[in-house]
Parts: C-alpha cells; sequence; structure tokens
C-alpha cells in the first residue's frame, strides 16, 4: 500500500473527504479522482509534487497529488 | 515617441531594448470578453506595435461588470467595434485591427499567421484546442488563460518546450466551470488578463515565464507550479 496526500483547490474543495488516502500500489492520478467520485471534466490539471502530470501517472508513496479545476470561463 | 513609455523604459527588466523589441512587435488575442479587454488594454497602452483581435459577439448590459473596455453606450455593438473605438484613442501609435468572426480550425491562419504570439481570451475548451492544433503545427506560442468565479489560470504554452495544453490536460468537451455556470469577479478576470498580457511580454523580450499560474483571490491562493512537457502526447510528443 502507499500514503498519498490530495489538495483539491477552489470547486474542486466539496470533493474532498479525506486528504491522506492509503491507496494499493499501482494507482494513477484518475483512479484518485474515480475513488473521491470527482467527475474526470471537473478537472483541469493533477499536479504531482509541484508539476503537472497525465491523468494516467502511477502515483508513488508519499506523492503530494494537487487537482486544479477546469476554468472555462474568459 | 518612447517619451510615452518611459515609465515602462524605466523599469530595469523591460529597459529601452525590451521596448523596442515591444515596438516590433505583432500579436493576436482570441477574443474580446473580460480577458480580452483587459489583455487589449494592457497590450495597447505597452505599445505592441501591431494588435490582431477576433471575436463574434456583442456587448450585453451584463458584460459591463467586468469588460472594462465597454461602456453603456456599447450595449448592442459588436465588441470588437466597440473596443477598436477605445483602443484608438488610447494609444493611436499602436497599429490595430479588429476583426468580427468566430475562430475555427479553417480561419485561424488568416488572423494569425504573422503574428509573433498569440493570446486565448476564449470562453470554452474547444477553441482553445483550435488555438492548440494551430500553434503545436505552426511551432507558434500561445498564452493560455481561464476563468471562473473567483480563479483563474494562465500559462506560456511555448512549442516542443513547454507542455501543451493537450499535456496538461485530459480535458475534451466545453463542461469546465464558466461565468456562466459559476459566477465571476472582476478581480479575477482583471488579474489573469493582466497576467497573461505580462506573460506575452515576457515571451516577447525574451524572459519568457515557465511556471504555471493559479489564483484565487476568495480563498487567498496564489500558486506556481512546474511545467512538464509529456513526452507522449499527441499532439507535441516526441519531436
Ligand atoms: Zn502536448
Amino acid at each position: 500500500m502507499i500514503k498519498i496526500t490530495v489538495k483539491a483547490f477552489s470547486f474542486l474543495e466539496k470533493f474532498i473527504t479525506e486528504t491522506t488516502l492509503t491507496l494499493p500500489e499501482g494507482v494513477s492520478c484518475e483512479d484518485v479522482l474515480r475513488r473521491l467520485n470527482i467527475p474526470k471534466k471537473d478537472v483541469f490539471v493533477c499536479i504531482v509534487n509541484g508539476s503537472n502530470v497525465p491523468f494516467n501517472t502511477k502515483l508513488k508513496d508519499n506523492d503530494s497529488l494537487s487537482l486544479l479545476p477546469h476554468l472555462e470561463g474568459g | 515617441m518612447l517619451e510615452r513609455y518611459d515609465r515602462q523604459i524605466a523599469y530595469e527588466g523591460i529597459g529601452k531594448a525590451g521596448q523596442e523589441k515591444i515596438s516590433k512587435s505583432k500579436v493576436c488575442v482570441i477574443g474580446c470578453g473580460a480577458l480580452g479587454t483587459t489583455i487589449l488594454n494592457s497590450l495597447c497602452r505597452s505599445g505592441i506595435g501591431h494588435i490582431i483581435f477576433v471575436d463574434d459577439d456583442t456587448v450585453e448590459l451584463t458584460n459591463l461588470q467586468r469588460q472594462m473596455l465597454f461602456d453603456e453606450n456599447d450595449v448592442g455593438k459588436y465588441k470588437v467595434h466597440a473596443a477598436f473605438e477605445k483602443l484608438d484613442v488610447i494609444n493611436s501609435e499602436v497599429i490595430i485591427e479588429g476583426y468580427v468572426d468566430k475562430i475555427s480550425a479553417d480561419n485561424i491562419s488568416i488572423y494569425a499567421e504573422d503574428c509573433d504570439i498569440i493570446l486565448d481570451a476564449t470562453d470554452n475548451f474547444q477553441t482553445r484546442q483550435v488555438i492548440n492544433t494551430y500553434c503545436i503545427a505552426n511551432n507558434k506560442p500561445w498564452i493560455y488563460g481561464g476563468v471562473a468565479g473567483s480563479c483563474g489560470m494562465a500559462t506560456t504554452i511555448i512549442p516542443f518546450k513547454t507542455p501543451c495544453l493537450n499535456c496538461l490536460s485530459d480535458f475534451k468537451t466545453n463542461e469546465g466551470y464558466t461565468a456562466k455556470t459559476s459566477g465571476i469577479i472582476n478581480a479575477i478576470t482583471a488579474s489573469i488578463g493582466s497576467i497573461e498580457a505580462n506573460l506575452a511580454i515576457r515571451y516577447l523580450i525574451d524572459k519568457p515565464s515557465d511556471k504555471f499560474i493559479y489564483l484565487d483571490l476568495f480563498n487567498d491562493i496564489f500558486e506556481c507550479f512546474e511545467l512538464k512537457q509529456n513526452p507522449n502526447c499527441k499532439i507535441c510528443g516526441n519531436k
């Protein structure tokens, strides 16, 4: 098992009930979204340890995942 | 001629050499809403040599809260026409061309072809994808920006150097948070518009930013993230 921390910004904050998750090895950012019931369409960027990553990136022990909402307005 | 820019030139980050680069630059701003009017106002005052902008909307009363170039007399006019009138008297040294049109994959090159950089002031993801695809195919930099509620983000996309829109996000459709779905405050559109204009100027004077900027003005969040290109990106990878 691995332990990761999750931080959701702005509109996504409402989805977060846990900030530290214990997950099986091999889980991806997308898996975390599914587990937290966050619609993928609401998330614009996944940030792991301070930089953007593809949504299918596998997470490692002690990773910190930040989720930025999809801001479409202009 | 340079007197107007005296204070900008006095800033050591720009200087006379920077101002000369700014005045020789040609940019394309896509969209003339809240981000677009802020960007145009800023770039025009900064003395960009040639500005092209494109939008097909008309001014509505609900726009006046945040679309800084418009006033009550403009309601009902094409945004491009109303903005042109203001920009023309803000800085007559700048060559300004405004076009009433909807940007698509078929027409983007007409407006963007000779430009040094494109600024995104659109309100939907599909047009941003059009910009991204065009810019990667033509090796042209662009500034991404998006806003809703009290939050916004912006970054410089330099093809094959920084992540493109597709590297950043798996998003494919127009279903994000918008001014319509979530409301919007003018502090965030003014902030992100100004940041986008500044990112463009920094690129034009060879001092580009390599960060992804995120703000939330009702939660006091000011974050910068590092950017990583995705080597497997379908649009810009493996090149
Ligand atoms: Zn890419």
